[in-house]
């Protein structure tokens, strides 16, 4: 169909070569009432197609790229299109993300692993966020949801610098603070943790369920109600199945490149 | 020390809702107060989304609180709590303590 920009949002755009999954994601993003520039598509679709070519993409059930040019794009997800909502103002900075206050706002997705998990299963599992900055408060939520059973990442003041439960099994790292940060679990007693692309932590901890819950940003969902809310500055968050070595390094020069070109 | 509106039951309930679509307005009970007192981060005035409950929101008063605690009642957190299905735009969502 032919393509329409209006006042530079991107209405029933098709741009010669762009990825069709970027394309349904701009499309979204305009039904969501936000803007997509030609150049924003561009890199969106660099991003997820190469993703692709790396055997990435499918692997991935949620990815939300938070520095964004507007709200409605940093709330849109890039695989299933779903909307996120922001509760109580967590302060957007265009091409940064979203910075959490600590004690009272955060980001709630629809996503709940166990009813729309499909990469994301017990033993093959990942949760992992691009941190633009951390804040130095101690039990400093990255995002994930405990019903009982936990799938969550967050900061801590002392050693370790990061732990993260991965559906029950806990890994812990000293993972330099801001970038790529996130865990992996690729069997039932294999989880890993990986900082900026790199291995930083391995652990045996054996997994036992997946938290059925709604999976929150830059606080916890904890029984149906947040907790342990964060204050840091996030500029992606994403949940899939597990990830190899190669899989991790090759996402996170996809997401530098992404984020080095809108400047993050 | 961080600052928030303050907020008795009945103005908790003028505000609570998704405001508009995708930004949600979920004050939070706290505890050791009785009748319970509701919270919001005053951030939520400067946000262009939540801009048609402003009027509201200014006129609820404001107070810094240095440890801010939950309320330990489980039930009325998570009916103050955003939900997706429930929470539809511009339904302001009703919480009897």
């Amino acid at each position: 169909m032919p393509g329409a920009v209006i006042g530079g949002s991107v209405a029933g755009f098709r741009s010669t070569g762009a990825d069709s999954d970027a394309e349904a994601w701009a499309d979204q993003v305009v039904i969501n009432g936000g803007t997509v520039s030609a150049g924003r598509l561009t890199l969106v679709s660099n991003f997820i197609s190469g993703l692709k070519a790396d055997a990435v993409w499918t692997k991935c059930d949620r990815f939300w790229l938070e520095a964004a040019e507007n709200q409605p794009s940093a709330l849109t997800d890039l695989v299933a299109r779903e909307l996120a909502t922001a509760i109580n103002s967590p302060t957007f900075t265009v091409d940064r993300g979203y910075t959490g206050n600590s004690t009272s706002n955060y980001i709630s997705t629809p996503y709940n692993p166990v009813t729309d998990g499909v990469a994301y299963v017990l033993a093959s599992a990942h949760l992992g966020a691009w941190i633009r900055t951390v804040n130095a408060v101690n039990a400093d939520m990255v995002g994930g949801s405990d019903d009982g059973n936990q799938a969550n990442w967050f900061y801590s003041t002392g050693t370790p610098s990061f732990s993260g439960s991965a559906n029950g099994g806990t890994i812990d790292t000293n993972n330099v603070n801001t970038g790529h940060q996130m865990w992996t679990r690729t069997g039932t007693t294999t989880v890993a943790a990986y900082s900026n692309g790199s291995s930083s932590g391995s652990s045996g901890s054996g997994s036992s369920a997946i938290p059925s819950l709604d999976i929150y940003i830059l606080a916890q969902n904890a029984i149906g109600s947040p907790n342990n809310h964060g204050g840091h500055q996030l500029s992606a968050f994403h949940m899939g199945g597990g990830l190899t070595a190669t899989d991790v390094s090759n996402l996170f020069s996809r997401l530098q490149t992404y984020m080095t070109a809108v400047g993050a | 020390m961080p600052s928030f509106i303050v907020m008795n039951e009945a103005q908790a309930n003028q505000v609570r809702g998704q405001t508009t679509r995708a930004h949600a307005c979920a004050p939070i009970p706290i505890a050791n107060t009785n009748p319970v007192v509701f919270v919001l981060p005053v951030e939520i005035k400067a946000d262009p989304f939540h801009q048609n409950i402003l009027a509201l929101l200014n006129s609820f008063s404001t107070a810094t609180i240095a440890t801010l605690d939950r309320h330990p009642d489980d039930s009325l957190n998570q009916r103050c709590t955003f939900n997706e299905s429930t929470w539809t735009v511009g339904t302001k969502i009703v919480v009897t303590v």
